[in-house]
């Protein structure tokens, strides 16, 4: 899970793997702007196979808050 | 409402500065701008800009000196940018996604005698006494650059003198009715017109902004909206769909203080206009037309107008003369139009004939005045919000290995077509232009194609392009 995590972030905002970290969030850099946020979100839903709470949603900020949730989601 | 703020300001205000120095004076405990790291009162403001004005002036700062803001939407890039309006210089704000090529191109422009930014001695600066009273300057005296990529590719400065600025302002707050109650999340970039209009909006009336950098992070921007009783917010229609399609629920039950929302930058398409509205039917949603040359030019209520006028922009704003010419193209005078360009007297002469802007946007005028805009008479781009200039990107990608020509065109989405002897890594392509480009203007699609669509006498059939013909 977190590697295909890891290869959706990178490719989803186009950046250099070096750039991936759990810290990094949205704003952060000019790549993960509000609408590559939406995006990433829709891209994870789509290739997990899940569809985040708008409560959940609206606290997805980072690289870690996404991997919280996808292990909460899964477990489900 | 406005009425009781005009008594107060009307007459009384000429400069910036003025705008900190009357909330000082009049509302000293209220609270004046916020982010996540604190607040601060109208007299601390007041007296933290006075420190920063200190500091300039002891740094050498003299009256017309460029400096430079380079900070994210913060309390201190308020705190900064009237800073240097009481050392009475020349703020040029700018926008912290830049890249560093544009940054160094907008400097070798404005030639700032100094920066404030994440990088100057703050604690030196925090530390300064204040200066006693904002340094003098007329109406007319600039108070900012606001640069813009500009229809070359080089950043063009806009000269905003203090008259233009408040001009505008008193349009503005007239038209929404700014009070000492308002309180607005802004998460606009300050170094734009359209985000720094609604901190002044709001500290001439005696109202709060709390600043975010970017809705990227929308949730802390939802606890905000709430948690700081927003009354108004304003935003593009990219940030509209994004809020309506992912988070409605969320925003609109975090949004119940919400009087007003002020739509800008690109059309916002009536469809979403009726889903916001009916979202939340208090409010009052708000558009107007307006470039940095020459700030709000009209205004419309689409709650009060009604679905009948959803795409139009309103009406002239008072003292606003708006004209189309022949050709239909939207032509403003007033007061509230730059002088020029800074230091290109080519695109002053281009953009500007006895002070009216000649704005490059086609419009039609419906039979009661209010102003539809149907079109452009250039290829600039308008990507949720963002101008981009095929020309610059172009300019850019022609310089990658491989690449013979191509041709940038767009509206949901940014493509280039290309012409190459073979298919170019689309990775690589991006990358390549992220190094010289912002990120919006970075094509999202990269199509090979055999050769690019021309005249007979070789002019780009952009439009072939767009119509997904290549």
């Amino acid at each position: 899970m977190q590697d295909k995590l890891r290869d959706l972030v990178i490719a989803q905002l186009k950046i250099d793997p070096s750039q991936y970290s759990d810290d990094l969030g949205a704003g952060d850099i000019p790549e993960w702007d509000s609408l590559a946020h939406m995006n990433l979100i829709m891209t994870i839903e789509r290739e997990f196979r899940i569809t985040f709470d708008v409560a959940d949603a609206v606290d997805l900020e980072t690289v870690g808050d996404f991997q919280d949730a996808l292990k909460r989601y899964s477990a489900r | 409402m406005g009425g009781d703020f005009y008594t107060v300001t009307h007459l009384a205000l000429h400069k910036l500065s003025d705008i900190i120095v009357q909330g000082a004076l009049h509302w000293p405990t209220r609270e004046a701008v916020a982010d996540a790291s604190g607040s601060l009162t109208y007299a601390e403001l007041a007296e933290q800009s006075a420190r920063v004005a200190a500091w300039l002036v002891g740094e050498g700062i003299r009256p017309g000196d460029r400096v430079a803001v380079h900070l994210p939407n913060s309390v201190r890039f308020v705190v900064a940018h009237f800073g240097v309006q009481s050392a009475g210089a020349v703020s040029v704000p700018l926008d912290p996604a830049l890249t560093p090529p544009q940054v160094a191109a907008i400097i070798a422009s404005a030639e700032p005698k100094c920066s404030l930014d994440a990088n100057s001695s703050w604690g030196e600066i925090e530390a300064a006494t204040p200066l006693v009273s904002p340094v003098n300057c007329a109406a007319d005296d600039l108070a900012a650059l606001m640069f813009t990529t500009g229809t070359t590719g080089q950043p063009k400065g806009v000269m905003l003198t203090h008259a233009n600025i408040f001009a505008a302002l008193r349009n503005i707050v007239d038209f929404i009715g700014y009070t000492e109650q308002d309180r607005e999340v802004i998460t606009l970039p300050l170094s734009h017109n359209f985000g720094l209009g609604h901190v002044y909006c709001n500290l001439l009336a005696g109202g709060a902004v709390y600043l975010e950098p970017g809705l990227a992070r929308v949730g802390r921007v939802l606890k905000a909206i709430k948690e700081f009783g927003a009354t108004g917010f304003p935003t593009t229609p990219l940030g509209i769909a994004l809020l309506l399609d992912r988070y409605g629920e969320a925003f609109a039950e975090r949004a119940q203080r919400l009087r007003f929302m002020v739509v800008n930058s690109a059309p916002l398409p009536p469809e979403r206009a009726a889903q916001l509205q009916a979202l939340l039917p208090q409010l009052n949603v708000l558009v107007y037309y307006g470039l940095t040359e020459a700030s709000r030019s009209t205004f419309i209520s689409l709650t009060r107008e009604g679905p009948g006028r959803y795409r139009s922009v309103g009406r002239p704003m008072k003292d606003v003369d708006l004209q189309l010419d022949a050709d239909g193209q939207v032509l403003i005078g007033g007061p509230t139009v730059t002088p020029g360009y800074w230091r290109d007297l080519a695109a002053t002469e281009s953009a500007l004939s006895a002070g009216v802007l000649h704005t490059g946007d086609l419009g039609r005028f419906d039979a009661d005045g209010y102003l539809y805009i149907t079109g452009r008479i250039d290829d600039i781009i308008n990507f949720g919000g963002y101008k981009i200039n095929p020309l610059a990107v172009e300019r850019v990608l022609e310089q990658f290995p491989g690449l013979s020509e191509c041709a940038v065109v767009g509206s949901d989405s940014v493509v280039a077509y290309y012409v190459a002897a073979s298919e170019l890594d689309a990775d690589a392509l991006t990358q390549y232009c992220r190094g010289q480009l912002q990120v919006y203007e970075t094509p999202t699609q990269f199509v090979r194609i055999d050769h690019l669509p021309r005249t007979e006498s070789g002019k780009l059939k952009r439009k072939v392009l767009i119509s997904g013909g290549g």
